[in-house]
């Protein structure tokens, strides 16, 4: 069995809630190396998840040269840390939003080309059985040319955009979520877009292969200083429209997840929500229809909100040390999806701002 | 028992299969007079359903005396014909598109109203009963203020919008007299556009009844890979009081797939989740999700979401009879469904947002 030494930047809330467990249980992982501010805090994580190296300098865990890097940084910082491994030709698992600029995820993704190094997004849905069939469906073409997409994404992160955390529901925790990594429009870059539309963005580019060229897009903070509320509306390559809307809203509920996707052929429809249900409502060549194929009646476990839950672990972080040891060569959030996540963002915050159509 | 005279304004496809076989059995309503293009269509409909009177001119209908008109033409024609019955103090049900102007629209509302007559704007899911206790739920404040509005539509109306055969041969319903005539839904000067007016002025209308709210400034794409007018809109809006949201419809399923619409309320106090389904494998749905942890979800059964194709023409000969005094399809949803519309057009022609 192949040994990965594996580096973690930014250990607070999720990182430790989720990456860290899971890389822990996994025996070919060694933890080598954590980097975070505030020496206290630091220390604490260093004698959790035993590593054999902590820094509050993120510099010196890139210097250690580890066969992969978590990082789990505030949202302004993915770019700097993440850029700073790649050109190392160190492997990375990024959190998502990638970045808070178009600019910069193109530069991880090409930087991650150039030195032939995995670029990995963090996006807990990827996994789902059903997720990956709709990818089979979409690589098969089974609805035809993609004409239009039209995709909802509500959370209850209501509370953590406005600044009061978030109700973590009894679930131990080294560290709560800290406010200002979400709150505060500096720190964080945006609001829901970033936060928690990315995983609908993810999760759309991951089944659709298309282009965005131009966003136009409306945003509200009714009691917030980062956008709670978005809808946004692209034009993408080959004429193909789509529209993205996003709310923190219902405290305390689970998320509601629906991707639709239309094309020339029929359409398929992506629910993740109490339950998790694939529809494909296609037309054959005999111009009959086919409902729920051979999904009908389909369910898996619902969605929680850690994407955690499973015993093995949180996905994304499973499928980084799959892809760092070798014992798999599929990576199910490539860079390019957390790269048109950003350009869609990018363009979006713009255009809220300008009040005008904003290319990407 | 108070009997009422009705006059109808155009009747191609949708007023002989669903106006006129609802209402003719109503022992309250006339069926006084008829007008259409057309003399051999005109008298095959006024031979059809005993109309005392039938014209191919609708001023002529206009001058009966009648208590209310019912205008189902193209698109492009209804505030034409409205107006006209409105100016000489007739009610009217108008089939949607109210118009395909916001200044049309919001002329007929305003002549109704100076006028005191009924406008009504022809729309099944408004009779639908969880659509009402929505209403209701949402008018006693069980969302609180609203903040952001989702509103997406989809139902299988590709051919029709592509100018093909739509309804090939006998419709699912029965018997019907003319089928849609192509060019009054797929040709841009005639219908005045495609998905958008066809089919989004449903769902818009719903969400207008559920929440009035002030549109100001709309953006959208359009797009018609295989039409004229177009088959898919990704339109979002502004709203007074920093209210958003976005509007999405969709022609692209297959012909015999059920109808979605999706309509998302998101408020300072909690979420309204209302799915309007209708036709195979629908799962129609309301849930309210409360911030305070009180939600509602209510069980509907997989027909709740068909749409009630009678309501629009009873509710509109009972609130002329004094039968029923509520207009579940007022004149205003008609005009904001408009607005948004006629912006949203406007939008996707300019590439850049427009005011309402």
């Amino acid at each position: 069995m192949k040994k990965v030494r594996l580096g973690l930047i930014g250990a607070g809330w999720w990182g430790t809630a989720h990456h860290l467990p899971t890389a822990m249980n996994r025996e070919e992982v060694i933890m080598d190396s954590v980097s975070r501010l505030g020496s206290e805090e630091l220390e604490i994580v260093k004698n959790e998840f035993n590593f054999d190296f902590a820094s509050e300098n993120f510099l010196d865990v890139i210097e250690r040269k580890p066969d992969g890097i978590i990082v789990s940084s505030p949202h302004t910082l993915h770019y700097e840390h993440s850029i700073a491994a790649l050109k190392a030709g160190i492997p990375v698992l990024c959190e998502k939003p990638m970045t808070t600029s178009a600019e910069e995820a193109r530069d991880l993704v090409n930087t991650a080309k150039k030195n032939n190094v995995h670029l990995m997004m963090s996006h807990g849905w990827h996994y789902l059985e059903l997720v990956q069939k709709a990818k089979e469906y979409m690589k098969d073409n089974i609805i035809g040319d993609i004409e239009y997409l039209v995709c909802v994404l509500s959370s209850p992160v209501r509370d953590l955009l406005e600044g009061r955390g978030l109700d973590l529901r009894g679930a131990k925790v080294l560290f709560s979520p800290e406010n200002n990594t979400w709150a505060d429009p500096v720190r964080a870059g945006g609001g829901y877009g970033y936060a928690q539309l990315t995983h609908i963005l993810g999760l759309t580019f991951l089944l659709a292969d298309i282009v965005p060229k131009k966003v136009f897009s409306f945003s509200s903070s009714p009691n917030s200083q980062v956008e709670i509320h978005n809808s946004i509306s692209v034009q993408c390559e080959d004429g193909i429209v789509a529209t993205f809307s996003g709310s923190a809203s219902h405290k305390n509920n689970r998320f509601k997840t629906l991707v639709r996707i239309y094309g020339s052929k029929g359409e398929l429809e992506l629910e993740l929500d109490r339950e998790n249900t694939l529809t494909l409502n296609i037309v054959n060549k005999d111009y009959t229809v086919l409902k729920d194929s051979e999904l009908q009646g389909h369910k898996e476990k619902p969605v929680t909100n850690a994407s955690l839950g499973d015993p093995k672990g949180f996905q994304p972080t499973n499928n980084f040390i799959d892809l760092i040891s070798g014992k798999s060569e599929v990576n199910w959030s490539p860079g390019i999806v957390g790269m048109r996540s950003i350009e869609v963002l990018d363009a979006a915050y713009r255009s809220a701002i300008s009040g005008t159509l904003e290319s990407v | 028992m108070k009997k009422i005279k009705l006059g109808f304004i155009g009747a191609g496809w949708w007023a002989t299969s669903n106006h006129m076989p609802i209402l003719v059995d109503r022992e309250d309503v006339i069926f006084d007079s008829v007008c259409r293009l057309g003399e051999t269509e005109l008298n095959q409909v006024k031979e059809k359903f005993g109309f005392q009177f039938a014209t191919e001119n609708y001023h002529e209908l206009l001058d009966r005396e009648l208590d209310g008109v019912i205008v189902s033409s193209p698109h492009t024609l209804h505030f034409e014909h409205s107006k006209a019955a409105l100016l000489r103090g007739i009610n009217v049900l108008c089939e949607k598109p109210m118009t395909t102007s916001s200044e049309q629209s919001r002329e007929l509302v305003d002549i109704a109203e100076k006028n005191n007559l009924h406008l009504m704007m022809s729309h099944g899911w408004h009779y639908t009963p969880f659509v009402q206790k929505a209403k209701n739920l949402i008018d006693q404040g069980i969302i609180g203020d609203i903040e952001s509005i989702v509103c997406h539509m989809a139902s299988p109306t590709r051919e029709l919008l592509e100018g093909k055969d739509f309804l090939r041969g006998a419709d699912a319903s029965g018997e019907i007299m003319f089928s849609p005539e192509s060019n009054t839904w797929a040709d841009p000067v005639q219908a005045g556009g495609g998905y958008g007016y066809a089919q989004m002025s449903h769902s818009l209308a719903l969400t207008f009844l559920l929440v009035n709210v002030q549109p100001k400034e709309v953006f959208a794409y359009m797009s018609s890979p295989t039409s004229k007018v177009e088959l898919y809109d990704s339109i979002v809006a502004k709203f007074e009081n920093g209210i958003i949201g976005s509007f999405s419809g969709s022609s692209g399923i297959p012909g015999d797939s059920g109808f979605q619409v999706q309509i998302n309320l998101f408020g300072n106090e909690g979420t309204l989740l209302l799915y309007v389904e209708w036709g195979p494998s629908s799962k129609p749905r309301f849930e309210i999700l409360r911030h305070d942890g009180k939600h509602q979800k209510f069980d509907l059964d997989s027909e709740a979401g068909n749409y009630l194709a009678d309501g629009p023409p009873n509710n509109f000969a009972d609130l002329l009879t004094g039968k029923n005094p509520e207009n579940w399809a007022p004149g205003y949803v008609g005009l904001r469904s408009t607005e948004i519309l006629s912006t949203a057009y406007k939008s996707s022609v300019s590439g850049k947002p427009e005011k309402v």
